[in-house]
């Protein structure tokens, strides 16, 4: 439909643009080892901008029916606004896996499997254990009037655990996380066992809530929803309004030099992976903090058009709206301490595994205040138990000045690929 | 189209199944700061099966294209032979239902041209533009969206409605110097295009705040006497009473098992709190919940004791309880899951001076900016706040997050006040992924004796 779309736009305007997006996702969701719920889905939207005498319509639909869809964005465009909009010519696009065939075709019968491994390798001990295996085919087909015409195929195997485990003093949950393009194999899953285990083995005792100023070392979950503010600071837009903290600063240090940022869409296998973004500009590596330094925000064409950039190849759109800056694969560079050493490091403390994010704080300068949902006493290097009722606050930018060690242990998160990192200067304070 | 599904429901094998079909106009306009960000217009159709078999659980199939509805039904039929609940699933029994609910609008925003909606949300958004030079980023944003509905079951029921829905927001962000603060107002509405008319007011009092804030000082962290104003009460409501007493919630959830255990003492003897999704013209209102059952007035907390618990049919049967008309769905790509529709702490006496009269010091919180609650815990962000002080309102206080035990929080309470009123916010409730379903949310000021609120720089 996106060719035919394109042609008929063609008669209207020598600018437009098309994406055009499939998904087909079977999910399973398994307790104690049963399957309890089968959903499947099949999706598809087409997304239309075009632009007449300098003004952008963008228009969206489910129903497959072209000739409404270019009416639709003319319309669009009659009320819309002016935007020095340039769209990309065909171009090589770097390669990157995004599709596994096994995964693509693996069967209600087999997610239903994987899910009962992992429920039989964490039941114990009266635990239950909820699993969640989705698997996604999808196709991304992006088409503009200057001759851009790319289509790429996607996978996405996704497992959410969660395992409730009855302690001497109250239920313990413990959740996990793993995505990828394709399933996951032995070595992925005996380490989100591993993973689990631990956490539920630090668990098991409560311990007291350690001093307002002690460290804080953050795993990955919980390093995703501290780095919320610098990712909205690092969205072109927020640079082109002034709103972003570092709108000022780039080429300059902004945070402790061990800190790099990558913005990397082609890393294989990963949920954020793509070779093309969906306005058609090919994906590259973005450093976006390097050494602490601030390299560059991330743009869509328009939002790039109005701040006088390039794109950076971030531009995201679903069905319904215009594209957007988006990230793809969110990077932190890992660092060379093991997990032991950080402990070490911060004798007495806090292990924060999860908070319940976006609360309090404002994400423009960065102040945060986060309910601890699963954290862990830290004395003498050791883990002593898991401390309730605490928060941790403080303001992320100025935290990022005062970073003790990087873990070396990154792991994935969604499409963010996280170390733990030790955190000076954030306060922990009981609820 | 209901004798399209009619047709189509026959062919099904499965002991029950039922079709939810949905057809949806969208139109969006935002503005962002001086500068349109877009003005723009949707179609989204598709439709959802679930097919559900003795012995068996539920087989769900969601799609777009509407041409082969016998073959959703049979592909859900198979998922559901594959579902081995260790219980049972069964559904509460509920009459056949047959009915078009198609109100009349006689302001249709879809007739309104899309050059209006754009150039009426510009005038709004210069209304924060222009109130202050201190005002460096707006956004301004307008949505209407109808859906027409189609829901028929295996059972004989066949519904068809009209669900319009529209929400306006707005975003203020003020600087001077290097601070920097925001404020937000919205409002949410199933009325047509005259309910978004004539709403200057909500966008000059999110400007105003914004400004208000810069000179506001952070609330510093401690216990304290606490009122909160209807809308964050509302809020606190829905969050904690409202989400625990969702059946489906408590039967993944232990923790919310039992808290909210009916006859179990969860606040002090002076709250009641509800939900009644038939309350007429509110934005959580509907004729049929996805399931085809009218929505009802749900006792949930009388006197601060668990009295009643919000159902879907599987629920219900689950508990031997009566369907609530609850299960919601936020489109047709999502199963009904127990929400929540209007929500409401009922009325007390006297007036919010009354509730101040004798606080000595504490925080006045209002509005609701942020929250999130898991187990027992909960943390509330107020939108702004004041100082209470020998009994009247002092000085403005920003950064009101509280913090603590749900149980603590609702037993705190001392004074309800008699000033309820509804509000519809343009937000709306998340769950399971399903977000942001129009709800509403009244509730008159509530003190609490005690509550530990956290400055964001404590």
């Amino acid at each position: 439909m996106i060719t035919r779309l394109l042609d008929a736009a063609r008669a209207r305007t020598q600018l437009a643009d098309a994406a055009a997006k499939t998904d087909e996702t079977l999910t399973v969701r398994l307790r104690d080892g049963e399957v309890v719920a089968a959903h499947t889905s099949e999706q598809a939207g087409h997304n239309l901008r075009v632009v007449v005498e300098g003004r952008i319509g963008v228009a969206g639909t489910t129903a497959l029916d072209p000739d409404a869809l270019l009416g639709a964005a003319l319309a669009s465009a009659a009320a819309g606004e002016e935007a020095p909009l340039l769209l990309p010519s065909p171009s090589p696009l770097p390669r990157v896996h995004t599709h596994v065939p096994r995964a693509a075709a693996a069967t209600m019968t087999e997610l239903g499997q994987l899910g009962r491994l992992l429920t039989t390798r964490l039941s114990q001990g009266g635990r239950s254990v909820t699993v969640h295996v989705e698997r996604s085919v999808g196709s991304v087909q992006i088409g503009n009037t200057r001759g851009v015409d790319t289509e790429y195929h996607v996978t996405l195997v996704a497992l959410d655990i969660d395992v409730v485990n009855p302690s001497g003093d109250g239920n313990v949950h413990v959740v996990a996380h793993l995505a990828g393009a394709d399933l996951p194999d032995h070595a992925a899953i005996d380490g989100l066992v591993a993973d689990v285990e631990q956490r539920l083995a630090w668990a098991a005792r409560s311990a007291p809530a350690p001093a307002i100023a002690a460290p804080v070392l953050l795993l990955p979950e919980a390093v995703r929803a501290f780095l919320a503010p610098v990712q909205q600071a690092l969205v072109g837009k927020a640079f082109l309004l002034g709103t972003s903290p570092l709108a000022d600063s780039l080429g300059e240090q902004v945070m402790h030099p061990g800190i790099s940022l990558t913005d990397d869409p082609l890393r294989d296998g990963q949920a954020g992976s793509r070779p093309v973004d969906d306005e058609g500009v090919p994906s590259f590596r973005a450093p976006l903090i390097e050494g602490g330094v601030l390299r560059r925000c991330i743009y869509d064409l328009e939002t790039g058009a109005l701040a006088g950039r390039p794109s950076t190849g971030h531009g995201r759109r679903s069905t319904f709206a215009k594209p957007q800056p988006a990230f793809s694969n969110l990077v932190l560079h890992a660092g060379e301490h093991s997990l032991d050493a950080l402990l070490a490091a911060m004798g007495d403390g806090l292990l924060v595994e999860a908070v319940a994010g976006g609360t309090g704080g404002s994400s423009r300068s960065g102040t945060f205040t986060h309910p601890v949902v699963l954290g862990y006493r830290v004395q003498g290097g050791e883990v002593t138990g898991r401390v309730e009722g605490v928060v941790i606050a403080g303001n992320c930018f100025d935290a990022l000045w005062s970073v003790g060690g990087i873990g070396r242990e990154a792991r994935w998160i969604g499409s963010s690929f996280l170390p733990p990192l030790l955190l000076e200067g954030v306060t922990v304070a009981p609820r | 189209m209901l004798e399209r599904l009619l047709d189509a429901i026959k062919s099904s094998r499965a002991d029950y199944a039922d079709i939810r079909v949905e057809r949806s106009s969208i139109t969006s306009v935002a503005w962002r700061g001086r500068r349109l960000e877009g003005a723009s217009t949707g179609t989204d159709v598709g439709g959802t099966v679930r097919c559900l078999n003795h012995g068996h659980g539920w087989g769900i199939a969601s799609f777009n294209r509407l041409d082969d509805l016998e073959a959703r039904l049979a592909r859900a039929h198979e998922l559901s032979l594959a579902v081995r609940p260790p219980e049972p699933v069964e559904l509460a029994p509920a009459p056949v239902r047959e009915g078009h609910v198609l109100p009349a609008l006689t302001d249709d925003f879809r007739e309104i041209p899309l050059l209006e909606k754009r150039r009426y949300l510009e005038h709004l958004n210069a209304e924060m533009l222009r109130f202050d030079r201190r005002i460096v980023d707006t956004q301004a944003a307008y949505r209407d969206e109808i859906t027409e509905c189609w829901f028929v079951n295996s059972e004989g029921t066949a519904l068809h409605e009209l669900r319009p829905d529209a929400t306006l927001s707005a975003l203020a962000v003020a600087r001077d110097g290097g601070v920097m603060e925001r404020a937000v107002e919205s409002l949410g509405a199933r009325g047509g295009w005259t309910r978004m008319r004539d709403q200057e007011d909500l966008f000059r009092a999110a400007a105003r705040r914004a400004v208000g804030l810069l000179d506001a000082r952070p609330v510093r962290s401690g216990s304290y006497p606490l009122v909160l104003d209807p809308r964050l009460a509302a809020v606190v409501a829905h969050q904690t009473v409202g989400h625990l007493c969702e059946a489906d919630t408590q039967l993944e959830d232990p923790v919310a098992a039992e808290l909210a255990a009916p006859g179990r003492k969860l606040g002090s003897e002076l709250l009641t709190i509800g939900d009644d999704g038939s309350v007429v013209g509110l934005r959580g209102t509907l004729p049929f919940d996805d399931e085809g059952t009218p929505p009802s007035n749900t006792l949930l907390v009388q006197h601060g004791v668990v009295v009643g618990r919000l159902h879907s049919r599987e629920t219900a049967a689950r508990f031997g309880e009566r369907p609530t008309g609850n299960a919601r769905a936020l489109s047709f790509r999502h199963v009904p899951l127990v929400r929540l529709t209007n929500t409401y702490v009922a009325n007390g006496s006297g007036t919010f001076a009354d509730l101040i009269r004798d606080v000595k010091l504490g925080v006045y919180a209002c509005d609701a900016v942020g929250s999130r609650h898991r187990g027992d815990s909960y943390s509330f962000t107020a939108g702004h706040g004041y100082m209470i002080r020998d009994g009247a309102l002092a000085e403005p206080v920003k950064g009101v997050v509280l913090v603590g035990f749900i149980t603590e929080l609702l037993g705190a309470v001392d004074r309800v006040a008699g000033d309820f009123r509804w509000h519809e916010s343009g937000g709306g409730c998340g769950k399971g992924g399903q977000s942001p379903l129009p709800v509403a949310e009244g509730a008159p000021h509530v003190r609490l004796r005690s509550a530990e609120v956290r400055g964001q720089a404590p």
